[in-house]
């Protein structure tokens, strides 16, 4: 089996004060900040979830992401057998720093275990998990940059090896420069030309890229 | 399919720097976790292991390397190069890939003393990874894997696979963890930890030591050319309970999967599981889960221990680490005592290993589970004697 038996069903790009759904905008709030752009966006999903507000940054990126993904798309299969393969370049390091910055001024010393729970990225995809009942395979990779390769292939060993119906896999990053969360989901699926390749995950990546 | 062999192991811990060493220090039950009084990590004493940095460094100079190193990256760098001398590979072979596991990396960096010394991407786990790599001549991009507490099991099951499926010939598969501010304040914060040496599975568990170490193992299609026994790396799955971020299920559900789903891949059925080498951090909440999901999964009378009353919890290394002790305790037959467990702690009648025995080991089951509510079972199998 190979990369070419899976297709991406659903895709969407979140950049740039932008969310695109499958090649549409679905959602614009320019001029203002990341963090009030991701909340306008979770405004505009009507998704009733209070425990977005407790979320870190990163968390709630991937979470409005998802909601996205998978607004009008429930994956394919039992909940065990939905898989999660998420990538970043700087893992939690957003709220490392926010978190160290509780622990290192000794005179200020106020180390909270809600901040520190989410030091770790694959966090975001236990936040999924809760919200979606996800059950299956979950794996978080760190890589410099999106690694397409990476992605399409181990998304398509667990799927070949029938540990998992359907994959959401993708890239949550949050640096000094940008935001961006860009999602897939893979299925076995006939009627869409978006074949799984490292080269369809790539073109879909730089689409909104500056 | 090809298989995935373990042709080299190494340990970097308190309890010695060779896989040998830290395997015969823990069949003499000795621990390397003390009572740490150092408010450079918390202002209370804390259980805890840490390696003695003179040892390290004097490793580390045998190496002879030219560029400056991180602590992590020195401990990584002394694991490795003993594991490649063991196994003969080509380190930098275009069939060797680099594998990486670990939960906090560099973190360290962001003291205030220790920023300026490096290049302010030296803090990212891919920039760890790209280094060590670097060292050892090695072409092919490394994959680092960061999965809070199962990150070494993954990453072992990821390697075996890209082998499994012919992509290469050899994985080095590196789990690495430090004991630092960051994480000892973290878990202090959800007081967790335990004044004293952690007790998994006992009555009186009252939370994790944590530890720090680096281990790594060699994986090849092909079992190295002697007489004595090679393990194999079967396979395993992974799973979310979909439950709590930060507390395992009750119900010991996600784990539960991830057990069933690792015997129905590999067609293993409970009872022909020796040995099973659990996560068994000595939290109240971790160590009740297991024992359920043993319970429900027909592994109540399956010899298991926790060897974090050896090391502590060593995080993104822990996998790998134990994938080495459980690999060591196969092939010689022994079952090393659950240290720190005296009376039986946990609601499921499971068969905590009480003191060492020698026992013919041929299949056994690695399990962990973390934050973010990930689960992991991997099945390892002996081939010969």
């Amino acid at each position: 089996m190979g990369t070419e038996n899976y297709k991406i069903t659903s895709w969407v790009v979140v950049r740039n004060h932008n969310a695109i759904r499958n090649g549409s905008v679905f959602f614009v709030l320019e001029e203002v900040d990341e963090l009030s752009f991701v909340k306008g966006f979770y405004r505009h999903l009507k998704c009733d979830y209070p425990k977005f507000f407790k979320m870190d940054n990163l968390c709630k990126l991937a979470f409005v992401a998802a909601e996205l993904l998978l607004k009008d798309h429930k994956p394919k299969g039992k909940p065990e057998e939905v898989a999660l393969v998420f990538s970043n370049a700087g893992a939690s390091l957003d709220t490392d720093k926010t978190y160290f910055s509780s622990v290192e001024d000794k005179s200020n010393y106020f180390p909270s275990p809600a901040v520190f729970v989410y030091t770790l990225p694959n966090i975001m995809m236990g936040e999924i998990c809760i919200r979606h009942r996800f059950l299956g395979e979950n794996a978080f990779f760190i890589s410099e940059k999106f690694d397409g390769a990476l992605l399409a292939d181990y998304s398509e060993s667990i799927l070949s090896s029938g540990k998992a119906t359907s994959v959401i896999a993708g890239w949550v990053e949050i640096n000094d420069k940008e935001w961006e969360a860009v999602l897939f989901l893979i299925e076995p699926k006939e009627n869409t030309n978006q074949r799984l390749s490292q080269a369809t995950l790539e073109r879909i990546y730089n689409l909104s890229r500056r | 399919m090809n298989k995935a062999f373990i042709i080299g192991e190494n340990i970097v811990s308190p309890l010695g720097f060779t896989a040998e060493e830290n395997f015969k220090n823990v069949v003499e039950n000795k621990s390397g976790v003390k009572t740490i009084h150092d408010s450079a990590f918390i202002p209370l004493p804390f259980s805890g292991a840490r390696i003695d940095n003179e040892s390290l460094e004097r490793s580390f100079q045998n190496l002879a390397a030219k560029d400056k190193y991180t602590r992590l990256e020195k401990m990584m760098l002394v694991s490795i190069f003993d594991v490649i001398s063991q196994s003969g590979i080509d380190a930098s072979g275009s069939d060797t890939v680099f594998v990486y596991s670990s939960t906090k990396g560099n973190i360290d960096l962001l003291q205030p003393e220790l920023k300026n010394e490096f290049d302010p991407s030296r803090i990212h786990l891919w920039k760890t990874a790209a280094v060590v790599t670097d060292y050892f001549k090695n072409k092919n991009k490394p994959v680092l894997i960061s999965n809070a507490c199962i990150s070494g099991v993954v990453a072992v099951l990821y390697a075996a696979e890209l082998l499994q499926k012919g992509k290469y010939k050899h994985a080095v598969v590196c789990g690495m963890d430090e004991l630092t501010e960051f994480v000892v304040s973290g878990f202090q914060s959800f007081l967790a930890i335990s004044a004293e040496p952690s007790k998994p599975f006992d009555q009186f568990r009252n939370g994790i030591s944590l530890g720090e170490a680096c281990a790594t193992v060699v994986l090849s299609t092909e079992r190295k050319k002697n007489n004595g026994p090679a393990i194999e790396i079967l396979g395993g799955t992974t799973s979310n309970d979909a439950n709590h971020i930060s507390g395992p299920s009750r119900t010991g559900e996600g784990l539960v999967k991830a057990i069933e789903h690792a015997f129905a891949q590999q067609h293993v059925s409970a009872d022909e599981i020796d040995f099973i080498s659990a996560h068994g951090t000595a939290t109240p909440y971790n160590d009740e889960m297991e024992a359920i999901a043993f319970s429900r999964t027909g592994l109540e009378k399956t010899p298991l221990n926790s060897f974090k009353g050896y090391y502590g919890h060593t995080l993104g290394a822990a996998g790998v680490l134990e994938t080495v002790l459980t690999s060591l305790s196969m092939k010689n037959n022994t079952l090393a005592k659950s240290l720190g467990y005296s009376e039986h702690g946990v609601s499921k009648p499971v068969n905590v290993i009480s003191k060492n025995e020698t026992k013919e080991i041929r299949t056994a089951l690695k399990v962990a589970s973390g934050f973010g509510g990930c689960n992991a079972a991997m099945i390892m199998k002996k081939h010969g004697h």
